[in-house]
């Protein structure tokens, strides 16, 4: 579904994606992990379409800048980036109107029940707190019903109750058959269901890690910290 | 002390290196360096002032009190928005860093303090060049040679740097306290109820003659005595008057008070960190929303919105359109035009009214001074529309639509907005002129084919900087850019408008030139949403 090969992605002299190379099959549930500044965050922004890139990056075999790409992508940032000036009803009524969704207010009504939006339809996005702010964020990406999404540090600011209900939400995703990238710095939190690892360094892939690989000793916090810290000791 | 002294002679070397590493950048700067040299060596300088008129009548000018008029109104509209923003929110004058480093830090806070009015006063001098770009205009309106352009900008950031000071001083003094700064709003508004009181008395007088109540209004003592506002203009207008002595009183009494106010919070009260801590955290939370993606930060303020109605029209791309309109009315008492609009419409009406009355040589051609005015205004005003911040957020580029439909609908909004506000700037004041309509017209067309390509250039312009469009040299870059752009235009407008009774045939070449222009930048930036990185913009 999500297949990236190849990407370079250059700030200047700065490489920050160095040939990079993934695939995310549908059902498949991806983590990108790895230290700051390891180029995960340009990854993801790259595979949105947000940045210039070398290399090839489709979405279900569609070149990721086209409309057919983008209507099988979801995306939620690292902040969210709401309109103060719009309710959170509006939010979802413009994802609607602009992605030309039908029926969409029944999906709309369930997804801001289960983030506690309800009550906060006719909020203007400038009351909102960080972490609503991040509900509705998520709302909006998964309104269109993607069949790839990708989260960049979701959890980020959500209350425990915001961090279940995502991570349920990951969940069912993954088991409706979506591709889902994940990109974030708390591994805990989504070791249960994790099929792929890229632990990313310095811009690179530097492990890609399946789950069944990982014996009964190791976590994948392990794994993490053996790649990461043994690349900065020089071993 | 030293360690100041370290920290900003530091920050001037790296700015400095910085540049001479990057040789595109090192271009550049020199380039800009040039452009602005060059505006305001032609201010100064120029073509001398014909005496004669066209008519072969000896050309008389407004008389220099309309000068001091309009100094005054600007360094008022300066000083009321600043001292709001000081009880509102404290002094700017520090950046986050210096909170974090140099607050904490064993050094004098007195040293810190005159560290940052240091810094705040550098910054002021930018102000300046304002004056300094209308200084053609001024010469040609009023007649004073080059030089008196100097003593304009020279009382205007005068003004500027006294008022942060001042800011700076209330904060300190009220601290918080409701009573304190009730007693000195009250302070403040009493300076200025003498030049209200015989304002409405010489109106009174004058059985309701604007023009020559606001003339004996101007020379009073009551406008003049004015701590700052009128300290600054009568100043400037007394230097460029030959009176050198007045201008050095007036000039002198600023330099006195800033001092004593420095003196002030040096001595007696050092400990104004907390004040200055609230204005620098809520910048640095907006420059940071900003940064993150946050999109219109100067929305987010604590005024209450009532949302009666709700929705958004449109579908596919056209959803951004019917965005901006709920987003914009929700913001906007009137919609699409905010105060800025307000502000230009009635400067516009205002400064027709003041030449019909005042000036015997006839105000033909009037409309033309407005709109070389506000195109200057424009320049700037256009980056904050909708359609152009829109690129700091992912949506935009997620939608799935083509990126040119996208574009177009995204900035529908300011095309409107631009084009109702244009009709209004030059329909009044063209009015009270007794302009011809076909040179309003022409003014219209020319203003909103001029927004239509600076919304291109903007467009273009994001495509090739990377969209690192927030830089100051980026904006110098920005600004020869669209010099470059009209000359074209410019140049053949200029030479078939002179004809006797082509003037509106010359309005049109340029306007058909901009239009010309923007169709083919827009072609040039097709697919831009595709071939350019999202910009983010930075925190410095």
């Amino acid at each position: 579904m999500i297949h990236v090969v190849d990407v370079t992605k250059k700030y200047g002299k700065l490489i920050a994606n160095d040939r990079i190379n993934l695939f995310v099959k549908s059902g498949e549930l991806a983590l990108l992990l790895g230290p700051n500044g390891a180029g995960k965050s340009t990854l993801i922004k790259s595979i949105c379409g947000l940045l210039r890139y070398k290399g090839s990056i489709t979405i279900d075999g569609f070149e990721n800048h086209t409309t057919d790409a983008k209507r099988l992508l979801g995306y939620v940032p690292e902040f969210p980036s709401l309109y103060p000036m719009l309710t959170v009803g509006e939010h979802l009524e413009f994802i609607a109107k602009a992605y030309r969704l039908e029926n969409w207010r029944e999906y709309a009504d369930e997804l801001m029940k289960r983030f506690e939006l309800a009550d906060k339809k006719k909020k203007l996005g400038k009351e909102l707190s960080k972490g609503m702010q991040q509900k509705v964020s998520v709302c909006c990406a998964l309104l269109p019903k993607p069949m790839a999404v990708i989260f960049d540090e979701p959890l980020v600011g959500l209350d425990p109750h915001g961090i279940r209900e995502l991570k349920n939400v990951i969940n069912d995703l993954r088991d409706e058959g979506r591709a889902l990238i994940v990109s974030t710095h708390i591994i805990d939190s989504v070791e249960e269901n994790w099929d792929t690892a890229y632990i990313m360094q310095k811009g690179r892939i530097a492990r890609e890690c399946k789950r069944g690989e990982i014996t009964d000793e190791e976590t994948l916090e392990s794994v993490y910290f053996s790649i990461t810290e043994s690349e900065r000791q020089g071993v | 002390m030293k360690c100041l002294i370290y920290l900003t002679v530091t920050k001037i070397k790296n700015k400095i290196l910085e540049t001479l590493r990057k040789p595109v950048k090192l271009i550049v700067s020199l380039a800009a360096v040039l452009f602005f040299g060059f505006i305001i060596f032609s201010a100064l300088t120029g073509g001398g002032i014909p005496e004669i008129s066209e008519t072969g009548e000896p050309r008389t000018y407004p008389d220099l009190v309309w000068l001091k008029g309009m100094l005054f109104g600007i360094i008022l509209l300066t000083f009321f928005l600043s001292i709001a923003s000081a009880f509102k929110n404290g002094n700017k004058i520090f950046e986050m860093s210096d909170v974090n480093l140099l607050f904490v830090s064993p050094l004098k806070p007195q040293s810190i303090l005159l560290y940052g009015v240091a810094r705040m006063m550098s910054s002021s001098l930018l102000a300046g060049f304002f004056i300094l770009f209308q200084g053609a205009l001024m010469r040609n309106v009023f007649g004073i040679p080059g030089s008196s352009v100097l003593f304009l900008t020279a009382g205007f950031i005068l003004a500027v740097c006294l008022t942060q000071i001042l800011t700076l001083f209330i904060y300190s003094l009220t601290n918080g306290n409701k009573k304190r700064k009730s007693i000195a709003k009250c302070i403040i508004a009493a300076c200025f109820i003498p030049m209200v009181v015989i304002g409405i008395m010489q109106f009174i007088q004058n059985d309701g003659d604007i023009m020559t109540s606001l003339e004996t209004l101007l020379r009073s003592p009551a406008t003049e005595l004015i701590p700052v506002v009128g300290w600054a203009s009568v100043g400037a207008i007394a230097f460029i008057s030959g009176q050198v002595l007045k201008g050095l009183v007036y000039f002198g009494a600023i330099f006195m008070l800033g001092a004593f106010l420095i003196a002030y919070i040096y001595l007696s009260r050092p400990d104004y960190y907390e004040d200055t801590l609230v204005a620098t955290e809520t910048t640095f939370e907006k420059m940071r929303a900003l940064s993150e993606g946050q999109l219109n930060v100067g929305e987010i303020t604590d005024r209450k919105i009532k949302t009666v109605r709700t929705g958004i029209g449109g579908m596919g791309s056209s959803a951004l359109f019917f965005k901006h309109l709920r987003e914009s009315f929700r913001a906007k008492r009137f919609g699409l035009w905010g105060v800025g609009s307000l502000f230009l419409i009635g400067a516009a009406a205002a400064y027709a009214f003041y030449s019909s009355a005042a000036s015997e040589s006839g105000v033909q051609g009037g409309v033309l001074l407005i709109m070389q005015v506000i195109m200057w205004i424009q320049i700037m005003r256009i980056g904050s529309g909708r359609g152009l911040k829109e690129l700091y957020s992912h949506y935009i580029y997620m939608i799935p639509e083509s990126s040119l439909k996208k574009i177009i609908w995204s900035n529908m909004e300011e095309v409107f907005k631009i084009i109702g506000e244009s009709v209004f700037i030059f329909g009044i004041s063209g009015f009270i002129m007794k302009e011809s309509p076909l040179v309003i017209m022409g003014a219209v067309l020319v203003y909103s084919m001029f927004s239509l390509l600076l919304i291109a250039v903007n467009l273009l312009y994001l495509r090739f900087t990377e969209m690192k469009i927030n830089s100051g040299l980026m904006i110098t870059i920005y600004y020869i850019t669209i010099f470059i752009v009209i000359l074209p235009g410019l140049i053949p407008a200029i030479i078939i408008g002179s004809i006797e009774g082509f003037l509106f045939v010359g309005l049109l070449v340029f306007a058909g030139w901009e239009v010309a222009a923007a169709v083919g930048i827009f072609a040039l930036s097709k697919g831009i949403l595709h071939k350019c990185d999202m910009p983010v913009i930075k925190m410095n």
